[in-house]
């Protein structure tokens, strides 16, 4: 099965914020959740880079395993998404999580954060049907079921953000450090995926 | 042709055009003729090269500028998330059973050898009054919200691995929504419930001689002797600072877990978390300590809480110092007959 | 065992006067949303 994940390739960003933009639209995300966003390292400075970050959908995903009632699963394709019934609100996966992904509708808790919302990788989620508009109202898009990939990914206009098998876009992203002749790294996946891409 | 073999080659050869760039790079270090040379710092900003994965060495976590005013969301990578999950799953679950469970198995043990300390005769018919109907309020306040605190906080660490087998995924996390609850909303009267006690008891609780003395002499746990103490002796006093400073520490990196990010950032939220957690842990191994004395461990300690009044035999084995002022005060010499 | 029972009352009676006063300054994460971010002024 396929392993999916992203890579931003932060020497082709330019931080346009069109995924963070398409993000939002394709998932009608709530206002003040950003699911995506991009971080500008260096701004203004030698050495600037953008790198656009999400959910990573990590192996043994940090999330996972400190949530205190256990509301996360892993689908085939590796995604991690997770149950919005069951979830308390505690914020313990934005604790755990190294790519700030998991997010809250309210700011201060006092108990009632309510429920956390991240990056489904357009996968929805575990209520009603694939795609059905319970399942969107509460999780966004379900473009997976489709056949369709995350649509940050298909519509970067760079094609600095990847989306798709790991191996796939690792072999991608070598060709193209190859070519060109230097890459600063595959952003993240040492942290989330324990592997990084050598070229 | 294997594919391990492709990827080798690849690997070669970026290895190879990695070590020629960084060649070219230090050789010719403004190679495009018109251009201005590198400016004396040495940096040629058009040539800096970023590695994710140097910066991570140099500093932990990454964070950059957004767009967006949620300035949570502008570190980019914290790998040390990764360490606090690895500390939750592992060491943290081994405390908790060591402070819970092996706190219980130790009374246990001590009760089993030494039964419930009696009142040497059995208890008398005169009574003292011990505490007041405000020091009683005061501190069963504390007591009753202490006892949820400890019982949600506990279901966050452990409840996954033990209540959830059992509820099921439903229940379980009906019930923590409640706990939590409860937790974050019982915290209030139990903070002024430390406050009230601090300022009423401060006063017997400041350590003297008498309480080095009480220490030497074993606190009348080992052997029959009963050491002279005044209204708290030496091991209450310990009991009474732990509470005082667990329940401080607890308030002050509770209310940090409980607004979120307004006054630290990721990596102190972890810490307060770490604190929070671990100081608590320590907390109820005390506690129980001190509940189990205070119960089913000791005759006649229980009804200093139950209705203030003390039977005289127990509060001259037990304090005698205070015993002999309270009757002298009173002028007393034929107590109140027990109800 | 009055007072235990009296602590008890101000306990739950506390926790709820918490939770309405602590409800009433919750702050939804959209505010302040609308402003955005502007970039600073460069060095
Ligand atoms: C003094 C006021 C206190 C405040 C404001 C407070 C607040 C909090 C908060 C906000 C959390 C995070 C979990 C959540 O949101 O549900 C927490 C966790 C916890 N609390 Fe408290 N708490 C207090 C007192 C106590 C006491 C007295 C105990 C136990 C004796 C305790 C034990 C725990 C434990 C064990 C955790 C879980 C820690 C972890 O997950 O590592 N707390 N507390
Ligand atoms: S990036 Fe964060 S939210 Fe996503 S799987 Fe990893 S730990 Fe979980
Ligand atoms: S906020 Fe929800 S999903 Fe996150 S750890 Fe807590 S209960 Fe689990």
């Amino acid at each position: 099965m396929a392993r999916m994940k992203f890579l931003c390739d932060a020497d082709r960003c330019i931080e346009c914020n069109a995924c963070v933009t398409a993000c939002k639209n394709a998932n009608e995300v709530p206002w003040g959740i950003n699911r995506r966003r991009v971080v500008t390292i260096n701004d203004g400075k030698p050495g600037e880079r953008s790198v656009s970050m999400a959910c990573m959908h990590c192996n043994d995903a940090p999330c996972a395993a400190v949530c205190p009632v256990d509301c996360f699963y892993t689908t085939a394709d590796a995604v991690v998404l997770h149950n919005k019934d069951l979830c308390i609100g505690c914020g313990y996966c934005f604790y755990a999580c190294p790519f700030g992904a998991p997010q809250y509708p309210k700011l201060g808790n006092f108990g009632s954060r309510g429920k956390m919302d991240k990056c489904t990788y357009c996968s929805g989620g575990p209520e009603g049907a694939d795609g059905s508009p319970a399942e969107f109202a509460r999780y966004g898009a379900n473009r997976m079921a489709e056949g369709k990939l995350p649509l940050c990914a298909e519509m970067c206009s760079t094609k600095s953000l990847l989306a798709g098998d790991g191996e796939i876009i690792a072999q991608i992203y070598k060709e193209r450090v190859l070519k060109r002749g230097y890459g600063s790294g595959s952003w993240g996946w040492q942290t989330a995926y324990q592997e990084s891409i050598n070229v | 042709m294997s594919s391990l073999a492709l990827v080798k080659r690849i690997v070669l050869a970026g290895v190879f055009a990695l070590s020629m760039h960084a060649a070219s790079a230090q050789t010719l270090p403004d190679d495009s003729a018109g251009r201005p040379a590198a400016p004396a710092t040495g940096l040629n900003t058009d040539k800096v090269e970023v590695h994710e994965q140097q910066l991570l060495g140099e500093m932990r976590k990454l964070q950059g500028f957004i767009t967006i005013p949620d300035t949570r969301a502008a570190t980019l990578v914290q790998p040390d998330g990764r360490s606090w999950r690895d500390y939750r799953r592992g060491p943290l679950l081994w405390i908790t059973a060591a402070c819970v469970l092996g706190m219980l198995a130790l009374l246990l043990v001590f009760y089993a050898v030494k039964g419930e300390i009696k009142i040497a005769g059995g208890r008398g018919t005169a009574t003292l009054l011990r505490f007041g109907a405000f020091e009683r309020f005061m501190h069963w306040l504390t007591a009753a919200s202490w006892c949820i605190l400890a019982i949600s906080g506990l279901n966050v660490v452990a409840g996954r691995a033990v209540l959830l087998p059992l509820m099921g995924n439903d229940a379980f996390s009906l019930f923590s929504t409640w706990a939590k609850y409860s937790h974050n909303f019982l915290a209030f009267p139990f903070i002024a419930g430390i406050v009230l006690m601090f300022l009423v008891w401060l006063r017997h609780n400041i350590p003297n001689k008498i309480d080095v003395e009480w220490f030497k002499q074993g606190g009348g746990f080992i052997g029959n002797k009963h050491p002279p103490s005044e209204k708290f002796n030496g091991g209450q006093k310990v009991v009474f600072w732990i509470v005082v400073l667990g329940g401080g520490a607890l308030t002050v990196t509770g209310l940090a877990l409980m607004f979120p990010f307004y006054v630290t950032d990721i990596t102190g939220m972890q810490l307060a978390q770490l604190a929070h957690g671990g100081v608590a842990l320590l907390m109820i191994a005390a506690m129980l300590g001190h509940i189990y004395i205070g119960s089913v461990g000791m005759e006649g300690a229980f009804d200093a809480m139950k209705d203030g009044r003390v039977d005289l035999k127990w509060a001259r084995e037990h304090h005698s110092l205070w015993a002999a002022k309270e009757l002298a005060k009173s002028g007393d010499t034929s107590p109140h007959p027990a109800e | 065992m009055r007072m235990f029972l009296l602590a008890v009352v101000v306990m739950i009676a506390g926790g709820i006067g918490a939770k309405v006063a602590l409800d009433t300054i919750q702050i939804p994460a959209s505010v302040g949303f609308s402003t955005g971010g502007a970039r600073p002024e460069p060095e």
